[in-house]
């Protein structure tokens, strides 16, 4: 019972993770959006 | 948003002038500073209040030699000062900034911009280099001539910040009339007042002194000489990296297993409990273990920008650089693409030739990038067979660095033979700035931000990805309790069946090709890929942390003959691929905006991709065929 819970729950955080990249990849298209360390402020984002 | 009462002050001036510094001062941002030219390629907005509490906006604006160059950087500039971006609309002051040592060259620009109409103040920066060498400033007689108010400053120090902000206070200084302005001859009355005013205002000794920073020239830039101190600083850099990182990142393991430990005594097992071992912890720790390393890297090259070393280092590389269609325009481009490729290629920017831009953005990305850093610091050890110290490490990551760098000039001249020549020849003129007490504030910032980012990119893309590979490579599930069978039927495990026999020729397994295929997402997930395609918790030594977990597990695997897997020639054949393949989304899409088309971002990824490929396998071949 609790390693069947966990197979759910794990899914789950994968599923989370599989939006949150796509979200991610689509917001951040048009450059490094700072992860790059290039240091641009929320102020100066321009790429 | 400012509002529609806030003024505008624009901070224009000759490249490397101090302008980003004085921006920080005025605004208390920590936008990049350097001591060389080109930092600033894009406008910076900041505000400040004025001793009477009164909000101004501040742009600091792309550094250049006059109103007139065709560069994209200058002509923001140009349209800033006439007042024709619409998200600033026309400014209402310009403060010139003027490097105080150099006055004969630098208050051109300033007479240009005085002769705009546009109310200007002089901020007379570096006062205190221009006194070492002798130069007897009189602020007085130039304000008077110049008929603006002109302020000696040291933005380094934050001297003289509060007397420009008082001489900015409302009302502002009227516009001035520009006497020496000659409609016919522009250029020429520009220079004989500015040379007026310099035997007025800024005399010279009569007999040139020799200053501390031409002593130290004549050793850095001599033709022979400099070249080996470049390699000796550049080695020492990369010496310190494997030196020093050992401690802390003694300190990043620890962590990590203690994260283990908490998460395994108190979940019970199961796949949830697995998922955040191996996938979160372990696939995120085999990334920021290197952290150290990366800390140490950016201290040093933060200590070199700082001083002015790195400017040497361009008047270095500039007759290099010529030999391949390169002006040393291109060299902070290609130096910030040491850090990330995206900085770089938006440094293009300042280069006028749109040829010798676009060479220079489609080069950009074979500067070996911090992302690089971590496939490097774990495959170095294991190409040295990990019983080698510090200094051979730093020999093969110098060499790593030397390679990408040559290969980049290599392709830039092939490339600049096929554009052709510029209509116009350019010129390029490189400024050398006095040395200077490294801006420790500078350096520490640089490195907090630099960790950060490293930081952010590992909690965010990295770990979801690590994530998403967790669950391919344990579902589907299988009956059978044997790791190696269970990631067999896995969906990694099927994917590295299929691409096995491709990546067979390059020296990998299906597992270290699914590893390699994953890192075009991000490069550093070839770490957390190779942690989890290779059963890595199953190491017996339970101390050892992740690195060495994983460079023990890779150097026990085998073929299906019983031959080691990760030989040498195996492990140099993976960092000839990780040299020249284009594994970066971001960096895609910013050359197609740069390039001003897709068609360059494309050509960009299938060649360099495709080098990394015939490159691995090249190496691979011929070193199977002698025997290595």
């Amino acid at each position: 019972m609790m390693a069947e819970w966990q197979t759910w729950a794990a899914l789950g955080v994968v599923a989370l993770a599989v939006v949150l990249l796509v979200r991610r990849a689509i917001k951040r298209r048009r450059g490094c959006g700072g992860d790059c360390g290039c240091g641009p402020s929320s102020r100066n984002r321009k790429h | 948003m400012s509002g529609p009462e806030m003024e505008t002050v624009v901070l224009a001036g000759n490249p490397n002038v101090g302008k980003t510094t004085l921006f920080n001062a005025l605004t208390g941002s920590s936008a990049k500073v350097g001591n060389f030219a080109g930092v600033t390629v894009d406008l910076k907005l900041g505000e400040t209040f004025t001793p009477h509490g009164r909000k101004l906006r501040v742009v600091d604006l792309p550094g250049c030699l006059s109103l007139d160059g065709q560069a994209p950087d200058q002509q923001i500039t140009r349209r800033a000062i006439h007042g024709k971006i619409d998200e600033l609309g026309a400014p209402d002051l310009a403060i010139c900034v003027l490097d105080a040592s150099n006055l004969e060259r630098h208050l051109i620009l300033a007479l240009e911009v005085i002769e705009s109409g546009l109310p200007v103040v002089v901020a007379l920066n570096m006062v205190d280099v221009a006194e070492s060498a002798g130069i007897r400033l009189d602020p007085v007689v130039m304000s008077e001539e110049l008929g603006v108010p002109v302020v000696p400053i040291q933005a380094d120090k934050s001297k003289g910040i509060v007397e420009l902000k008082q001489s900015i206070r409302h009302p502002l200084p009227p516009a001035a009339d520009a006497t020496w302005a000659d409609s016919k001859r522009p250029i020429e009355a520009r220079q004989e007042f500015a040379l007026r005013l310099c035997r007025l205002a800024a005399r010279r000794p009569d007999v040139h002194q020799s200053t501390r920073s031409d002593r130290i020239d004549a050793q850095l830039l001599h033709p022979v000489l400099g070249w080996v101190y470049l390699v000796v600083i550049m080695f020492a850099v990369f010496w310190s990296i494997f030196s020093f990182a050992a401690v802390p990142m003694g300190w990043v393991e620890a962590a990590q297993g203690w994260l283990e430990g908490i998460v395994e005594n108190s979940m019970a097992e199961g796949d949830l409990r697995d998922l955040i071992v191996s996938g979160i912890i372990g696939g995120v720790g085999s990334v920021v273990i290197f952290l150290p390393q990366i800390l140490i890297l950016f201290f040093f090259i933060g200590l070199l920008e700082s001083s002015g070393y790195m400017a040497r280092a361009a008047f270095l590389m500039d007759g290099l650089m010529s030999k391949v269609g390169l002006s040393g325009k291109a060299f902070l481009p290609l130096l910030s693409s040491y850090a990330c490729a995206i900085p770089g290629i938006m440094a293009t920017r300042s280069i006028d030739s749109a040829k010798e831009r676009l060479t220079t953005i489609f080069v950009a990305p074979w500067m070996s990038c911090t992302a690089r850093l971590p496939v490097y610091f774990l495959l170095i050890p294991m190409l040295l067979g990990g019983s080698e110290g510090g200094f051979t490490q730093a020999l093969v990551l110098l060499a790593i660095y030397v390679f990408g760098t040559l290969s980049a000039f290599l392709v830039a001249r092939i490339l600049r033979g096929k554009l052709g020549p510029d209509e116009q020849p350019r010129h390029f003129t490189l400024e050398l700035p006095p040395y200077r007490q490294p801006q420790w504030g500078y350096v520490f910032r640089h490195l907090v931000s630099r960790g950060w980012s490293f930081l952010r990119k590992a909690g965010t893309v990295i770990m979801g990805i690590s994530i998403v590979l967790w669950a391919l490579s344990t579902y589907p599930k299988t009956e059978s309790e044997d790791p190696a069978e269970q990631l067999e039927a896995s969906a990694m495990g099927r994917i590295s069946a299929v691409i096995e026999p491709v990546v067979r020729p390059l020296g990998f397994d299906g597992r270290t090709g699914t590893a390699v295929l994953t890192s075009f997402a991000a490069r550093e997930v070839f770490n957390a890929s190779m942690f989890q395609l290779f059963e890595v918790e199953e190491i017996e030594d339970d101390e050892a942390g992740s690195r060495d977990r994983l460079r023990a597990t890779l150097a026990a695997e085998t073929w299906e003959d019983g031959s080691r897997m990760f030989r040498p020639l195996t492990v140099l054949s993976l960092l000839i691929f990780y040299i020249y393949a284009l594994q970066c989304l971001p960096t895609s899409a910013v050359t197609a905006r740069e390039a001003g088309s897709w068609k360059w971002a494309a050509g960009q990824f299938v060649f360099m991709t495709a080098v990394a490929a015939i490159g691995s396998l090249l190496v691979y071949q011929i070193g199977s065929a002698l025997g290595f």
